[in-house]
């Protein structure tokens, strides 16, 4: 065993300076940051549905976690309310290329799409869940349910996000 | 499976743990319920378990050996033999590097460093080079959020060396987080330059029909992907350090093929270029008879 896992100070270091600069200056409609102080590798964030979208005025929490060797590689995002999207798995995982490396592909995505590397941020992953809100690619879905309804019965699509968003806001 | 010239796969693919394990001892109910996706903590543990495995076959940069080594892995392969027979006229030891993907950049910033460490003449340019690319990623259009953990490491890791001993320098080598920060580090300015390079450097990616945007964020960018032509051309003219690749492969005859990487053609023969030597597969250091 050669050290394999190390320490993860690098991904410390970088989880606490984009949660400064998260703190300073968010994007509008999302705040994130660690659970609790003393566990840096576990997050909590909270999603406010675009407007012109069936997900408009609700407000959806999600975790991140992060492996030990972050930026290297991805966090895991999972909603942790009810989440009807076809890009998103029943258990609330998000499944969008940005969380996923070039060469790792479980749901073919196409070449071209944004693939994880450390350039990326908590930030851009984010800002790119709110445009998948607005706009699903059901040729990589996740919920092949959704993905039918969303393509076929768009009004009964709306209309089950609809209520999974007035149930976030404890209506 | 090899896509381009001195390009590898090191990683065999492996197969996520079985579903039909789990599915048959669960109630029927639970079984209508449950998807046959993996949770985040399988992702998680698989993939790691994964990279303990490939750890627990060699260390990311290895103790130099005897070239005969490289006799000894082709010894059933006679076009190897004959070129590996050939090289040792010139080169008698040679250092491996983890196959993870990253053994271009890793054999390149280790031979690169331990260099300075035995040209002191030359320790100081070698520092300047290094700190200039703190400017050449900004104009990349690098975020400094992206890259000043690994610049800093890779900084400090070179200050080191006139105090540091080559055992110590194998050591943080061998130390994950600091030998993959430097990396990380030799990766973004590789894709730093390309970037701003990108009028000379587009037309080699015509038929992979992807811009140099593209090519960096999916090729350069990213932990663990291969090196090719491109990586190497423009990491050694970023840094102003030539390479020789000497390429073994299974053409007839003993010539080793031997490309060469020169920063600029005017200096070539005024200093000596670092040697790595590429068979199908694997990048690894080698070293000049004395």
């Amino acid at each position: 065993m050669y050290d394999s896992k190390g320490s993860g100070s690098t991904a410390l270091k970088r989880l606490m300076t984009e949660y400064r600069e998260l703190t300073l200056n968010a994007p509008e409609g999302i705040m994130a940051g660690p659970v609790s102080e003393d566990n840096f590798f576990e997050w909590e964030a909270l999603i406010t549905g675009p407007e012109g979208t069936p997900f408009e005025g609700g407000i959806f929490p999600a975790t991140l976690k992060f492996p030990r060797d972050y930026p290297l590689s991805p966090p895991v995002m999972k909603f942790t309310c009810d989440f009807f999207h076809p890009n998103v798995y029943q258990d609330g995982t998000v499944c969008i290329s940005i969380l996923h490396a070039p060469g790792d592909d479980p749901n073919m995505y196409e070449s071209s799409s944004e693939r994880w590397s450390p350039v990326q941020s908590v930030e851009k992953i984010l800002l790119s869940v709110v445009s998948m809100l607005a706009e699903p690619n059901d040729e990589s879905g996740a919920n092949i349910d959704a993905c039918k309804i969303w393509r076929s019965q768009r009004e009964r699509y709306n209309d089950i996000v609809r209520a999974n968003t007035r149930k976030t806001l404890g209506l | 499976m090899l896509k381009g010239f001195l390009r590898h796969k090191s990683i065999q693919p492996l197969t996520p743990p079985s579903p039909t394990l789990r599915a048959s001892n669960m109630t029927s109910q639970e079984q209508n319920d449950w998807q046959p996706e993996l949770t985040d903590e399988q992702i998680l543990a698989f993939e790691q378990k994964i990279k303990d495995e490939e750890a627990e076959k060699i260390p990311l940069v290895c103790q130099k050996e005897s070239i005969d080594a490289l006799e000894k892995e082709f010894q059933d392969n006679k076009p190897f033999l004959e070129k590996v027979q050939k090289l040792k006229e010139t080169n008698d030891e040679l250092r491996k590097c983890r196959g993870d993907g990253n053994c271009f950049f890793r054999a390149f910033a280790f031979a690169w460093f331990e260099s300075l460490m035995r040209n002191p003449h030359i320790f100081k340019a070698g520092v300047e080079k290094l700190k200039s690319t703190t400017e050449l990623l900004l104009s990349g259009g690098f975020q400094e959020l992206a890259f000043e953990d690994f610049y800093d490491v890779t900084l400090n890791q070179l200050e080191q060396i006139p105090d540091s001993d080559p055992d110590l320098l194998l050591v943080n080598f061998q130390t994950e987080e600091i030998s993959n920060s430097i990396v990380m580090h030799l990766r973004f300015v590789t894709s730093a330059y390309l970037k701003i390079h990108s009028a000379e450097y587009e037309p080699f990616l015509i038929v992979e029909s992807i811009s140099i945007d593209q090519f960096c964020a999916q090729e350069v960018e990213a932990f663990g992907r291969e090196s090719d032509h491109l990586q190497i051309t423009a990491l050694t003219k970023a840094l102003d350090v030539p390479v020789e690749v000497l390429y073994l492969d299974g053409s007839s005859g003993d010539h080793v093929a031997v490309h060469e990487f020169w920063p600029d053609e005017a200096s070539k023969g005024s200093r000596k270029a670092l040697q790595l030597i590429y068979r199908p597969g694997h990048y690894d250091i080698l070293y000049r008879k004395e």
